[in-house]
């Protein structure tokens, strides 16, 4: 337990180092308040299903700007540490933790502005917070298989894009779905919330079975 | 002259009785489909092959991480590739069905998306191949790549068309072929069509490889 909470520990500081956190949030607002000012040309008349298309387009970017940062120059700089001082699972979990955690803090972020800045009533705020935490989940155990594979090629943040935007479309699919039922308040049952939560832990079955064979790279 | 393996036999014999049966049998009259259900023999049987052959390359391609097998790679890399021909030509004769039948070439149905989005998915992997300069680190983490995509694809094509109306049988509601609309006369031409074209698959993957091999 100790040498995995120190593994958290050093993937937080890694988060905060060279205000990579800041960048984040202020992509993540920004790009929240450029929908807002784009649809305000239209006359800002947003419906729920609008609404949820660009808040979750808005995470597939933050996840590849995630991935990014924590797989870039730093990663690749640190390789030898942290082929000598952890596992690859321990690696992983703790990276899961981290950035799911980031994930869904800058899902957080982006929601509360759209919230405040269209003023749309959401019925179940509760549903939609546990859609954008699987959503972010899911996204997020994806990114750590697309962003070590990328880091290992020449142009990392290119191939994180490339690579990252095909592989994460039935999660975006999937989470707009989810998250436009709960700006309607549609009832929650295991037959219409099921899909969301299975591929979350699809994706970190996949990431769990695929990432040690990067880690031997 | 090399003699011909026996399933290369098995191949040409399923996709003579393919193309003769599928245009001389009889088939069951169905409103709007008419004539058109002969395509059953042609257009499904691509995306069959195509399900497989990556299957086939999923599968090599964890021989690669087993055991660091070039041959393993180079048999991951043809039968996507050949999957991908297999996926083209089956979007290509969908689109022809689907103009007589449901009226537009493109309708924006979630299985046709989802396939579009499958091809894309696979454009990447060969992206990512280009790559590398390194073979060893190109074939391991292509393979991995390669394994990442294949659940997803399955997840595109079998899981969400499910979720929404589709106008393919066995989606939102619609009947799979299976259970009403696919009668005795037409399977007994359908079944081995599939396996018609899938050997053809494997086929026309083992000329790539041995390409490649004489090449090196």
């Amino acid at each position: 337990m100790k040498p995995l909470m120190t593994q958290i520990r050093f993937e937080w500081a890694q988060l905060v180092a060279g205000s990579k956190l800041g960048s984040l949030v202020l992509f993540s607002a920004a790009s929240t308040f450029s929908v807002y000012l784009a649809l305000g040309t239209l006359g800002r008349d947003l419906s729920a299903a609008l609404w949820s298309i660009l808040f979750w387009v808005i995470q597939i970017f933050s996840a590849i700007q995630i991935a990014e940062r924590m797989y870039g120059a730093d990663f690749q700089a640190q390789r030898m540490f942290y082929y000598q001082n952890t596992t690859a699972s321990r690696a992983l979990f703790a990276k899961l933790v981290v950035q799911s955690g980031l994930q869904f803090g800058l899902a957080v972020v982006s929601l509360c502005l759209f919230l405040l800045l269209f003023g749309t009533e959401v019925e179940s705020l509760g549903q939609l917070c546990l859609s954008a935490l699987c959503g972010s989940l899911a996204l997020t155990a994806l990114y750590q298989v697309v962003g070590a594979i990328a880091s290992a090629t020449s142009h990392p943040a290119r191939y994180t894009a490339v690579l990252g935007t095909p592989v994460s479309i039935p999660v975006l699919l999937e989470s707009i779905r989810a998250s436009k039922r709960a700006v309607d308040g549609l009832e929650l049952s295991l037959n219409t919330f099921s899909t969301l939560p299975a591929f979350a832990l699809v994706a970190v079955g996949i990431a769990v079975l695929l990432y040690p064979q990067i880690w031997h790279e | 002259m090399s003699r011909l393996k026996a399933y290369k036999w098995v191949c040409v014999a399923l996709l003579i009785y393919t193309v003769v049966a599928g245009f001389i049998l009889p088939v069951p009259r169905l409103n709007i489909l008419q004539e058109s259900i002969r395509n059953l023999h042609f257009h499904v049987p691509m995306w069959f092959a195509m399900i497989l052959l990556l299957g086939y390359s999923a599968w090599q391609s964890v021989k690669v991480l087993r055991t660091d097998d070039g041959h393993a790679d180079a048999w991951a890399v043809a039968s996507a590739e050949t999957a991908m021909v297999f996926g083209a030509l089956g979007m290509i004769t969908g689109m022809i069905w689907a103009r007589y039948t449901w009226g537009e070439w493109w309708s924006g149905d979630p299985k046709q998306n989802a396939a579009a989005v499958g091809l894309l998915l696979y454009a990447a992997y060969f992206t990512l191949r280009g790559a590398f300069d390194d073979p060893s680190r190109r074939q391991r983490l292509s393979a991995i790549f390669n394994l990442l995509a294949y659940p997803i694809l399955i997840a595109l094509l079998f899981i969400l068309p499910r979720m929404t109306d589709s106008l393919h049988p066995g989606n939102g509601g619609n009947p799979a072929f299976g259970q009403y609309d696919l009668d005795d006369k037409l399977r007994l031409v359908f079944y081995p069509a599939v396996l018609a074209w899938f050997l053809l698959g494997i086929w026309m993957a083992e000329l790539n490889v041995r390409l490649t091999t004489l090449r090196k």
